[in-house]
């Protein structure tokens, strides 16, 4: 009788307390908080891409409205109709409406809007539609921290997203680069486009604060490299042994070890053809003897 | 032995040009010493280990390049190998020049090229393409044996000095301007594949997938050559070491010889024929369309 009574008062506790704590886990689990904010908004946008990258994304904690603040300012038409034909003012009404996205990051991210404030990217056209969006680098859902691998500005990806805006030769050359290499097979100290060039603080080569300005360039290069030696900023960068004009020393250098490479094939592909053409008569000839003298 | 065969066998400068036992069994002749086969040993071992951990690198852009590097352990763990494969080699070339300072006066120099040279090449193309009989009468080194070791000071010249100089740039910036280091990386990675070309296409094929030696040549750990690879691929060295054993090369019999198993194997030899040209097919249509890039 003892032990069924305990079993009872068991089972009674299990039952009334079990989900007493499943909702206290849910007041203070605010990413689960999110998604109960959020289950309105994907009633009508259920299965997005979108939906789905963002429950991994680092903003999984926040709700849809904590960024879309003003659903009912939308452009006419969706931004999805837009992307999907998008003439000239197509683009620039959707960037227009993102501008207030962008707007809501920098309240939260305020130290990177204050680096950002002189900038290259933050004085191209600011406030316009061609301004340089918070979006275009760290992606708008699917955003992760630059030392997660998915990440469109981890070590791994920034050349990539960079190279969407900039002139994709130079994207090309620093993956031919022994910087992109390493990056690429997983080197942890090589140097990426932001370790030169700088994150939100980036600044036109052209500017004398700028850390790749020909005057600050050596001491750039001795973050990694030890001794700021002056002829760092000496020569082209990011060109490739294919581009004759600009890179024209790693053209030609390239040039003649090609033709030492075909001469290297070629030597040993005759010799080896016809010292085997010449064993091979020798087995011939022994063949014919040993078959001769066999009938003898 | 019919009357043309024998003429033949004159011909090429032996007693007995077929397998057919004559004369004593083949003595085995010293060809390196120790020390000369442990400098290979060492050079060779650290050239492998320098192409596994440096080509990932020269082509990371390509699927396997990640796939070898994490086997290597990663990249740094993969790029330390590489240096210490780097100082290896730059030490076995040391070791080298060091064996040849303290044996200066011992040297036979028979390594160094002369005008001989040329007309042995000449010699050994005509007889290859069967326009001449008699083997050309190499000595000690054959023209492409002396070529291949003076291209073995140029490699580890070039790839050590541009590999130091790429390891240190902040030592390279401080001789010349970047542009030049950049060329030193394009000649490093370049001159890698040159080496490997050289190496796994042309030497492997003299000393492990030659008929006669298949599946390697033994002078490389055992330091011997057989009597009669000697007198048949070194005429005049085998002649010379005659002489050195106070015989007279004109009356000493030829060396018996047993053929190999692959020696006179038709089906091999016609393998081969295929695969090498099939990689020579291959490395054409690689590199003959960068020409025009």
């Amino acid at each position: 009788m003892h032990g069924r009574f305990v079993l009872f008062l068991m089972a009674v506790c299990l039952l009334t307390v079990l989900p007493a704590a499943r909702a206290q886990a849910d007041g203070e689990n605010p990413i689960a908080e999110a998604a109960a904010a959020n289950r309105r908004c994907l009633t009508c946008h259920p299965g997005e891409p979108f939906a789905t990258t963002y429950q991994e994304s680092n903003h999984k904690a926040l709700a849809c409205v904590a960024c879309h603040a003003s659903v009912h300012g939308q452009p006419a038409g969706s931004v999805r109709a837009e992307a999907a034909a998008p003439t000239q003012g197509g683009i620039a009404l959707t960037r227009e409406w993102s501008l207030g996205i962008d707007r809501t990051c920098r309240t939260c991210h305020e130290d990177a809007d204050r680096a950002l404030a002189g900038s290259a990217h933050g004085t191209v056209a600011a406030g316009s539609h061609t301004a340089v969006q918070c979006a275009d680098c760290h992606g708008s859902h699917a955003i992760f921290k630059a030392s997660d691998p998915r990440a469109a500005v981890s070590r791994r990806n920034v050349a990539t997203t960079c190279g969407r805006c900039h002139d994709p030769k130079i994207a090309e050359a620093y993956r031919y680069s022994f910087h992109g290499s390493a990056v690429k097979l997983g080197s942890r100290r090589a140097a990426t486009c932001v370790d030169c060039h700088g994150g939100h603080d980036i600044l036109p080569q052209v500017s004398p604060a700028s850390s790749v300005n020909e005057a600050n360039l050596p001491g750039t290069c001795a973050r990694c490299h030890v001794k700021p030696r002056a002829n760092f900023a000496r020569g082209p960068e990011h060109t490739t042994i294919h581009q004759r004009s600009t890179g024209f020393p790693l053209w030609v250098t390239w040039k003649i070890f090609l033709a030492i490479i075909l001469l290297d094939v070629t030597q040993n592909a005759v010799l080896i053809t016809l010292e085997l053409l010449r064993q091979w008569r020798d087995a011939s000839h022994t063949a014919a003897v040993v078959g001769r003298e066999s009938h003898d | 032995m019919t009357e043309q065969r024998a003429r033949d066998s004159t011909a090429r400068g032996l007693e007995q040009a077929d397998c057919r036992p004559s004369g004593h069994a083949s003595r085995w002749i010293i060809r390196f010493n120790a020390q000369q086969r442990l400098q290979h040993i060492l050079l060779a071992g650290s050239i492998m280990v320098l192409i596994l951990t440096g080509f990932p690198i020269k082509y990371a852009f390509e699927p396997w390049a990640p796939v070898v590097t994490r086997m290597l352990g990663g990249f740094d763990v993969m790029f330390s190998i590489h240096l210490v494969a780097a100082t290896l080699m730059i030490l076995s070339g040391v070791y080298h020049l060091f064996w040849i300072a303290f044996n200066f006066r011992r040297l036979d120099w028979a390594m160094l090229p002369s005008l001989k040279d040329l007309r042995d090449a000449g010699d050994h193309f005509a007889y290859l393409l069967g326009w001449r009989q008699a083997p050309p009468d190499f000595g000690r080194y054959t023209y492409l044996e002396k070529f291949e070791y003076l291209a073995v000071f140029y490699g580890i010249a070039v790839m050590g000095l541009s590999g130091f100089f790429l390891s240190f740039p902040e030592v390279g910036a401080a001789l010349a301007p970047r542009w030049v280091l950049d060329v030193l990386r394009v000649a490093h990675s370049n001159e890698a594949l040159v080496c490997f070309i050289s190496i796994a296409v042309g030497h492997s094929f003299w000393v492990h997938f030659h008929p006669s030696v298949f599946p390697s040549s033994t002078v490389w750990y055992k330091g011997t050559i057989s009597e009669h690879h000697l007198a048949e691929e070194h005429p005049a060295e085998y002649r010379r070491w005659l002489q050195s054993q106070g015989l007279d090369p004109s009356q000493a019999p030829h060396p018996a010889h047993e053929p190999t198993r692959y020696e006179h194997s038709r089906l091999f030899i016609t393998v081969e024929l295929d695969i090498y040209g099939a990689v020579a097919v291959w490395l054409y249509a690689t590199f003959v369309p960068m020409l025009f890039q």
